[in-house]
């Protein structure tokens, strides 16, 4: 019966087993993946870094493992304000490529990589608020390639960094600058520069149009008189030549002073002849009103009796 | 009475104690620790009581069923009995009603309605779920899980006992609570793992275990709510009823016996068929576990294969080690099984993207308003323009870069070395894994091992980049038609930079698009547009202008020119001897002008002007004719001839001038209104 028994629970007892030795194998081996530093500690003491692939241990908690991201990391610093030398202000986001490169001390000092963010933000932070205080914006922005500093800038931040960043455990890598801007105050005012700025450039447009467009008028002015003047001079001498002809005819006339009354009469025809309102005030001495004084009768009896 | 009776109505009273005991500690287990099953668990445990509760309420209605059936009994054996009596002693019995009451009515109408609730529950329970694994939360695993170990037991050992006391007669009622309570004993199981092992190496524990246990527990809620259906469509045997708190399903797992022998059972009991009977189900009990071990063995035998698709690589981790220069190629490669080694695949060949220039907009208020003169220009949502708001990707706004400006000579007189701008520029980089050199080191390796975060590095790199060549670069020169030699420029540099850093890629495309002042200058940009075309419109008119000019001026002079030229225009004219007498009187010599032949009439044709002139002089002639005859006559009658012919429908104001004293005033101006001196009369 206690044959039967053992038989009947021996999968039982084997499964048991095979957990308990699992249970034993997985709390005495790890492995230490190609990007993770894996650091073994003795009741809580950082011992030993184990290497990578397959490790042994005590099993906790006599031994427990602390794995650290062996990758390089990415930090930013976002857009911080920054003094330059000649007293103007700059907003600069600082990024970092960072890795732990000592990490026994990395996880004395910092302990994790999720800390490192708070450790990174002044190990990056205070060697760009003591470098970028030597340079001057002429330095940073100008299109005088020998003038411009940035790279140079860049190399004096990183060298900082990791003078400050070994105390960490951690390898500053690379410093660059995704994003500068100046302050929102000045950059409004550069916007209003940049506004007047086209704006003059359009002004100094339209004036020129206007400029060409006026000269294009009077020039057109000048022609357009040229030809008048040139037409009339023409006109002018083809009368000239006509009237030559018909000078000579009235060369023969004999009585100039009946030709200078008749054509006043043509003349006052004419005048008069336009319609238009009119109105004449006339003397009453001008024949023939001059009737209208009745002493036209005295004279023609005057006439009368001496002819007679 | 029966003693079982009064035994049970004692156990399902403690076992709701202990339940409700155990609820409260799940409960604050639930509180304390933020993983997922410690909910589930607590709903388990909540079920656990819930139903210890139901149970024993039905050991008390029996109790009190049976009480009142004994005390029946004596008064029907103390009085004669008759029909009439009995029929009004049935009807008072009101312990048996109530017993009846609620096995047929009221507990049946809880389980659906409950069944359903807790299925809703657990629907909204699922859609609500967020997958992030709330590890940051988690302290103090340790203690939790040994908590969870200790409610483990606890659970099992009710659990145990109950199960145990269930097989006594009478005590088939208690089975539903114990199931529940090794189910609860279950999840604090799989809870203590969860928390052994979350913070470690699996990450995603919680979630996986929430789901599987979230799905068990709407399948144990749809079959509670069931569970009476599916009860009256059962054969009717001479054996055990179950209660309809008890679950099919939860007692495959907490019977005593194999999992097939209950499968078996079950079935037995709810269709009538003798499963167990049957020479297939003695033949499934002695190669089912073997059967399934295989299965599970050639299934885990599987992660032994990987298959590369094409366009991606791997690479292969064998127990956490790598080889740098290995690269997997698209195809069928064999690894160690899981967990000794692992093939990482990644779309290598793919070409991925990324942008500079833009971030992700912050929340801020509303905008201020635009100043005068640069307001954002109304446009359809579908016109892109620079002046207009939020014409880039949802959720983003363009970074406005400093650039550099050259300084004109005005400005280096005033002692000015630089000067900014602003401008917005949008970068978009496309790029893909290196192809692996000979020898070298794996690209794909560096890209996914080296870098936490590959692609954000790059992002990093390629921003700066963007950033020192604006600053290094004209403002005008950068807007002008360089632009392309600036992207090939730029991604030289990227490229640089991202091997310096050993990144592992190759940058395939690099553009400037959207490269323009920022929006709240664009205004003044369009507007020096504008101005360059009211330019060329200015001297359009002008010339529109001169061009009327000129011709007007063309016309006039043609027409003077005409005038002239017809004043010596020849027309035929009939010379007769007394005009060629003044011809040649004058001089002038008539042979020259031409002559035609008009109706048989010689004319010849004669200059207008010389014609005028000959008859002039004709007329003159005859004047002077008259004048020497008559001068004064001749004169006065010509002269008055004049003034009637001209001063006869003049307004004439006639005054004698000789009375020198007398003031005259004339009012000349046209009258506005009519009187009776300016009337018209109207010719008869």
């Amino acid at each position: 019966m206690a044959e039967h028994k053992k038989k009947r629970h021996w999968p039982a007892i084997i499964i048991s087993l095979a957990c308990a030795l699992i249970f034993i194998i997985s709390s005495m081996t790890f492995t230490a993946p190609d990007s993770e530093y894996v650091v073994v500690t003795r009741f809580g003491a950082s011992e030993k870094i184990a290497s990578e692939g397959l490790n042994f241990k005590w099993p906790y908690p006599m031994e427990d493992t602390v794995r650290l991201d062996k990758r390089i990391q990415h930090f930013e610093r976002p857009l911080t304000q920054t003094a330059l030398a000649d007293v103007r202000n700059l907003l600069v986001s600082v990024s970092a490529e960072w890795k732990i490169e000592d990490p026994q001390l990395f996880l004395k000092t910092v302990n994790s990589v999720k800390n490192a963010d708070n450790f990174m933000k002044n190990i990056i932070g205070t060697p760009t608020g003591n470098v970028f205080p030597k340079y001057s914006l002429n330095t940073i922005y100008t299109t005088n390639r020998k003038a411009h500093k940035l790279e140079e800038i860049r190399r004096e931040i990183l060298d900082q960094a990791n003078l400050i960043s070994v105390k960490y455990g951690i390898k500053v890598l690379n410093v660059g600058f995704t994003q500068s801007a100046f302050p929102p105050s000045a950059t409004g005012s550069i916007f209003k520069m940049m506004i007047s700025e086209r704006k003059r450039k359009a002004e100094q447009l339209r004036n020129s149009g206007k400029k060409e467009a006026e000269k294009k008028i009077r020039q057109g002015k000048v022609t357009a008189s040229n030809i008048e003047t040139a037409a009339e001079i023409e006109a002018e001498n083809i009368r000239a030549q006509a009237d030559l002809k018909a000078t000579e005819i009235y060369k023969s006339f004999q009585n100039p002073q009946l030709v200078a009354f008749l054509r006043q009469l043509d003349s006052l025809k004419k005048i008069l002849s336009v319609k238009a309102n009119t109105q004449l005030v006339i003397d009453m001495n001008t024949p023939p009103f001059n009737l209208l004084k009745g002493s036209f009768l005295e004279e023609m009896k005057k006439q009368y009796q001496k002819d007679k | 009475m029966s003693e079982n009776t009064i035994k049970f109505k004692k156990y399902a009273f403690s076992s709701v104690i202990i339940a409700l005991l155990l609820t409260l500690a799940c409960f604050y287990m639930a509180a304390w620790v933020p993983v997922y099953v410690a909910d589930l668990l607590f709903y388990a445990a909540a079920n656990t009581s819930l139903f210890s509760l139901l149970i024993w309420n039905e050991y008390r209605l029996s109790y009190n069923a049976e009480l009142e059936a004994e005390e029946q009994a004596k008064i029907k054996r103390s009085k004669a009995s008759t029909e009439l009596f009995d029929e009004s002693d049935q009807a008072l019995m009101l312990a048996g009603r109530a017993l009846r009451s609620w096995r047929r009515g009221i507990l049946p109408a809880f389980t659906v309605i409950y069944g359903i609730g807790a299925i809703v529950l657990l629907v909204m329970k699922w859609s609500a779920w967020k997958l992030e694994v709330p590890v940051s939360q988690l302290t103090n695993q340790l203690p939790a899980a040994a908590c969870a170990g200790a409610l483990a037991v606890c659970f099992f050992l009710v659990a145990a006992f109950f199960s145990g006391t269930s097989r006594q007669k009478g005590g088939m009622l208690l089975r539903g609570f114990s199931a529940w309570a090794y189910c609860s004993a279950l999840i604090c199981v799989v809870l203590l793992t969860v928390l052994f092992f979350t913070s470690k190496e699996m990450p995603h524990l919680d979630n996986l275990s929430n789901r599987i246990i979230l799905v068990l527990f709407i399948g144990l809620a749809l079959e509670l709510s069931l569970n009476y259906l599916i009860d009256l469509y059962r054969p009717r045997f001479q054996q055990d009823e179950k209660s309809i708190l008890e679950s099919r399903l939860l007692a495959l797992f907490t019977d005593s016996g194999s999992i097939a022998g209950n499968v078996a059972h079950a079935l037995d009991y709810q269709f009538g068929i003798k499963v167990t009977e049957s020479g297939f189900y003695h033949f499934l009990l002695k190669k089912f576990i073997p059967l399934l071990s295989i299965q599970l063995l050639a299934l885990y035998l599987l992660s032994c294969f990987a298959v590369i698709e094409n366009g991606h690589r791997g690479i292969h981790e064998r127990l956490g080690t790598i080889d740098e220069k290995s690269e997997l190629t698209p195809g069928i490669h064999m690894k160690l099984p899981w967990p000794f080694a692992k093939i990482h695949i990644f779309p290598a060949d793919k070409v991925q993207a990324i942008e500079v220039g833009q971030k992700p907009k912050k929340n801020q208020g509303p905008e201020a308003p635009p100043e005068p003169g640069n307001e954002v220009v109304n446009v359809t949502e579908d016109v892109m323009l620079w002046s207009k708001k939020n014409h880039n990707e949802e959720g983003m706004e363009e970074i406005n870069y400093i650039i550099s400006r050259e300084v004109d000579d005005k400005e280096k007189s005033a002692g000015t070395l630089a000067s900014v701008s602003m401008i917005t520029v949008i970068v978009p980089i496309h790029y893909k894994i290196k192809q692996k050199s000979p020898n070298g080191e794996s690209p794909l390796y560096k890209y996914l091992f080296k870098h936490n975060n590959a692609k954000q590095t790059l992002k990093s790199l390629a921003s700066h980049v963007v950033m020192s060549y604006l600053s290094s670069t004209d403002y005008f020169e950068f807007l002008g038609d360089n632009r392309q030699v600036a992207a090939e420029k730029l991604q030289e540099l990227v490229q640089a930079e991202a091997d310096r850093l050993d990144l592992g890629v190759e940058i395939v495309f690099l553009a400037l698009e959207s490269t323009h002042p920022p929006g709240d200058v664009s205004k003044s940009y369009d507007d020096v547009i504008a101005a360059d075309y009211d330019k060329k419109s200015r001297v359009y008119d002008a010339e529109v202008r001169n061009d009327r000019d000129l011709s007007d001026a063309e016309i006039k002079s043609a027409n003077t020119l005409g005038d002239a030229q017809a004043e010596i225009e020849v027309l035929a004219y009939e010379l007769k001897p007394h005009h060629q007498e003044i011809l040649d009187k004058a001089g002038v010599d008539s042979t020259k002008f031409k002559t035609v032949d008009i109706d048989g009439k010689k004319m010849t044709m004669v200059p207008r002007k010389l014609a005028v002139a000959i008859e002039r002089s004709l007329r003159y002639k005859t004047q002077v004719d008259g004048f020497k005859a008559q001068p004064h006559l001749y004169a006065l009658i010509n002269y008055l001839d004049t003034i009637e012919e001209t001063l006869t429908n003049t307004k004439k104001i006639i005054i004698d001038s000789s009375k020198a004293s007398v003031n005259f005033r004339f009012d000349l101006k046209p009258k506005l209104t009519p009187d009776l001196e300016g009337l018209e009369i109207p010719e008869k």
